[in-house]
């Protein structure tokens, strides 16, 4: 340190300054404490700012959260409305053609199907048709099935388990007697 | 065997400024790190700024902004240089850069300008220097900013040629023309000065 002080002060009567190397440099000064008042305005700033980033971080999530929510809002909406009204278009369509004109589409959309579009159809929703066949009949009633069940019962179970069994056309005296002749080839061996 | 002082001090600067960063990297410590800095640093990078700027009111503005800048800007820090360089860089940029803002908005003649300036020393509570040392303030303040850069740190803030080079990214050689011309022209506002009266 001595050594750069005699340099600066050599440099200084080199450049025909030699009044400053005499000169005091201490002439300025702070108020008392200022740097520790210096050091906790900092820190306050600096809590400040990270409390600021903080809230703006939490707002960015609040608003993007919402702008989320907005978009799947108006899709959703979007696409009920699109459904409705087309299936509504489509009813008031059909309910403006009289019989004929309803026949005569069937028949024109049923000539535009060809047999493979038919049979993917089919084996694409082969459970679907079936469901659809039991629960949407118009031909059979609640009150047809009861009957039929009820008319299947009487025809083929008895209370009388024997009875059923004397009475079946298969199972007669010969096939039991085959049956426990079969019977005693198995517990023999 | 017993280490010189300069050694000392070297270690003990680089201790610190690994403790600032390890603190700083730690979210839980990130403050007590940041404190750390200002407390090692903010009384040496203070007199830099006030050297060049005079005005204890404004040096405590560009220290602010210096400090603030250093907490948003010390995850990009990179090793290379020490952390005492790369905030005498960041005080020294943000001093020009006020320096240059209070010059565009004070467009007025030397001679109404010094007498200005004069009056504004005199009437500074953080000033007590006298006529001459008035004198060398304004004669500094006239310098362009690097000349003005390079003799502030070299006469006021004593540092080597090799140190300043490291803050100002400067060579040695083109620093010691800046000064040699800083130097040139303060003699030469002295001595028109020193004729004068």
């Amino acid at each position: 340190m001595p050594d750069l002080r005699k340099d600066i002060s050599d440099e200084l009567k080199q450049e025909g300054l030699p009044e400053l190397e005499k000169l005091e440099r201490d002439t300025m000064s702070v108020p008392a404490s200022y740097f520790a008042a210096l050091e906790t305005g900092l820190l306050q700033r600096v809590a400040e700012e990270r409390k600021g980033k903080d809230k703006v971080i939490r707002m960015r999530v609040i608003r993007t959260v919402f702008a989320i929510a907005a978009v799947f809002s108006l899709v959703f909406a979007g696409t009920r409305l699109l459904r409705s009204s087309t299936t509504a278009d489509a009813n008031v369509q059909l309910a403006a053609l009289s019989d004929a004109e309803l026949d005569a589409v069937i028949d024109e959309r049923l000539a535009a199907l060809s047999f493979d579009d038919m049979h993917t159809y089919l084996t694409d929703n082969i459970y679907d048709l079936e469901t659809a066949a039991l629960f949407s009949t118009d031909y059979i009633d609640d009150e047809m099935i009861d009957e039929k069940m009820q008319s299947d019962v009487k025809e083929h179970i008895s209370s009388d388990p024997e009875e059923t069994v004397v009475q079946s056309p298969v199972l007669e005296d010969e096939v039991f007697d085959d049956m426990e002749i079969e019977s005693n080839d198995i517990d023999g061996y | 065997m017993m280490r010189s002082r300069k050694w000392r001090t070297l270690d003990w600067t680089m201790m610190a400024d690994r403790e600032i960063l390890e603190l700083y990297r730690n979210t839980q410590t990130r403050e007590q790190g940041f404190a750390l800095l200002v407390r090692t640093y903010s009384t040496k990078i203070y007199w830099h700024v006030r050297r060049m700027v005079t005005d204890h009111d404004d040096a405590n503005d560009v220290v602010q902004n210096c400090f603030l800048k250093a907490w948003k800007g010390l995850p990009q820090f990179k090793e290379n240089s020490k952390l005492y360089t790369w905030l005498y860089r960041i005080a020294t940029n943000e001093a020009i850069t006020f320096i240059q803002d209070t010059y565009r908005r004070n467009t007025v003649a030397v001679e109404s300008e010094e007498q200005a300036y004069m009056e504004d020393l005199s009437s500074d509570a953080w000033f007590d220097g006298d006529e001459l040392q008035k004198q060398l303030q304004f004669a500094i303040d006239l310098l362009p900013d690097k000349q003005k850069q390079v003799f502030v740190m070299r006469y006021y803030d004593e540092m080597k040629y090799e140190e300043i080079s490291e803050i100002l990214e400067t060579s040695v050689g083109a620093l010691k023309a800046s000064y040699h011309h800083a130097a040139k022209k303060i003699a030469a506002f002295m001595q028109e000065r020193l004729n004068r009266a």
